[in-house]
């Protein structure tokens, strides 16, 4: 968030490297670690704190940055670092402009980048490349839309308590039993992360999860040299219902998994929560942005575990091509088999009903295993398109628009 | 002829079926669904199963007293280490 950090040997602009931690000048190739800098530079505008009054200083601590507002989707970031703004990570248009120079809240803790842009970009550039539905223009994307971001979240110890009954239903053959399960119990959540920006999807935020929280640093404003951030504008009253909430679900989802059956529903539940501490921390994603079809499309990369995210459209036309190759395969054998096995079971079975009058149950069951069988693949194949459209959705650029809309709207 | 339609059509719905699966492999990148992470170790402090109630259950309002005075308990004990 700081604008430029200077060499202290020839004062040009230094960035972080996340390869070796440390800061680069890139005209005299001098490298120093974020805490020299900082000590040298003291741009951390901290007030100066009596023994007491540590905690609140930290949570009033300011620091300036320059701010880039992007006129397509609102959203604003800060430039740390020399390089201009060209485009917005969020939207993918290039419609941001250097708007103002402000003081923002500091954060508490942050997870500097551990993946460097290279390898982001291999990350990116394999998993894209091995992908055989993904379109060429696709798989050779443009390197200068990948940018590293500082996403600000809400790290939350929360305790959540509770006196709750379950129903389950075991089945012995061809009947089954209902079971009842009182289960008391309590959990302490430690560094739940809550995504605290409006411009980024919630949905992406929990999927780039889970951040090493082990690697969590007190803040220092050094590590952000050469990266955008973001600042938060989720206020601690709306994330700590998130926190609440997702505290909840995942104390039922132990609770179900202690209790062994998956189908176990909560019939009732009286709970106890309480939010423990909240800190303001900063986390590293990489933002790829690219356009297909003229729409802008975001994969998104977690900047310290290498977790990639996203989802890209798949080539119609070799779709089209494996799908019928695989029509002909699967309607040779499946057509033969049908023609000469089951046709020959039915007449076979049919020519013995005359004799014996017995009815062609054999070809009837085989003919119900059928359509279960078609019922089952179709639901699965349908399920599973859904899941990908609605993944490719959620990479799509102007859904996060439309969801930070959608969250300014309830705060 | 009737196998043979049969057959046939099973071939396209299994074509259809394989077909999805490559490209979702192939196309959706990372993990597809929100991952609940383990943050906290959980304490179960009573349990019982069975065809219906248990005797010797605790009563709600007693369970949900002592879980109010724990939730108070591990809030101040958190306010001493920040302190």
């Amino acid at each position: 968030m700081v604008r430029n950090y200077k060499c202290p040997s020839c004062g040009a602009t230094m960035e972080y490297d996340p390869i070796d931690e440390k800061l680069h000048c890139s005209y005299c190739n001098s490298a120093y670690a974020p805490e020299e800098i900082s000590r040298r530079m003291s741009t951390y505008d901290a007030p100066a704190a009596s023994h007491g009054e540590i905690d609140e200083v930290r949570r009033t601590a300011m620091i300036r940055v320059n701010v880039a507002v992007c006129n397509s989707c609102g959203a604003e970031l800060a430039v740390n670092g020399v390089e201009a703004s060209s485009f917005c990570p969020y939207c993918g248009n290039a419609a941001v402009v250097m708007d103002r120079v402000e003081e923002r809240l500091a954060p508490d803790y942050m997870i500097p980048f551990k993946v460097g842009q290279a390898e982001a970009e291999r990350i990116i550039r394999d998993r894209l490349s091995s992908g055989f539905f993904v379109p060429n223009s696709i798989k050779n994307f443009e390197l200068e839309k990948l940018r590293g971001i500082y996403i600000p979240f809400w790290l939350y110890d929360t305790y959540y308590g509770a006196d709750q009954g379950w129903k389950y239903t075991v089945s012995h053959g061809k009947s089954s039993s209902t079971y009842y399960a009182h289960m008391t119990g309590e959990c302490v959540y430690h560094h739940l992360t809550v995504d605290a920006s409006l411009a980024f999807n919630d949905n992406s935020s929990q999927r780039l999860e889970p951040y090493d929280m082990h690697g969590l640093k007190k803040f220092d404003p050094s590590y952000l040299s050469g990266f955008y951030s973001d600042r938060f504008d989720v206020g601690y009253q709306s994330a700590d219902r998130i926190a609440i909430t997702r505290s909840g679900e995942m104390y039922n989802a132990s609770i179900k998994e202690r209790i062994g059956h998956k189908d176990a529903k909560l019939e009732d539940n009286n709970f106890r929560t309480k939010v423990l501490q909240r800190d303001y921390a900063m986390l590293p994603v990489w933002f790829l942005t690219f356009r297909q079809d003229d729409e802008p499309y975001t994969i998104l990369v977690n900047g310290q575990t290498r977790k990639m995210v996203g989802a890209v459209p798949f080539d119609k036309k070799k779709a089209l091509f494996v799908f019928l190759a695989f029509s002909a395969l699967f309607c040779l054998v499946f057509g033969f088999l049908g023609g000469y096995l089951m046709d020959g079971l039915w007449y076979a079975e049919t020519h013995r009903s005359r004799r014996s009058s017995s009815n062609n149950d054999g070809s009837v069951k085989l003919f119900l295993y059928w359509v279960l069988a078609t019922v089952f693949l179709w639901y699965r194949a349908v399920k599973r398109y859904l899941s990908m459209k609605k993944s490719i959705e959620l990479s799509r650029s102007r859904t996060n628009n439309r969801l930070a809309k959608e969250r300014q709207d309830k705060v | 002829m009737i196998g043979l339609i049969i057959g046939i059509i099973a071939g396209f719905n299994l074509a259809l079926f394989i077909t999805l699966a490559c490209i979702k492999y192939s196309v959706d990148a990372g993990s597809t669904t929100n991952e609940l992470q383990d943050y906290g170790t959980l304490n179960i402090l009573y349990t019982s199963k069975g065809m219906g109630t248990t005797e010797g259950e605790p009563d709600t309002s007693k369970a949900l007293g002592m879980l109010e005075s724990r939730c108070l308990e591990i809030n101040e004990a958190y306010k001493k280490h920040q302190g």
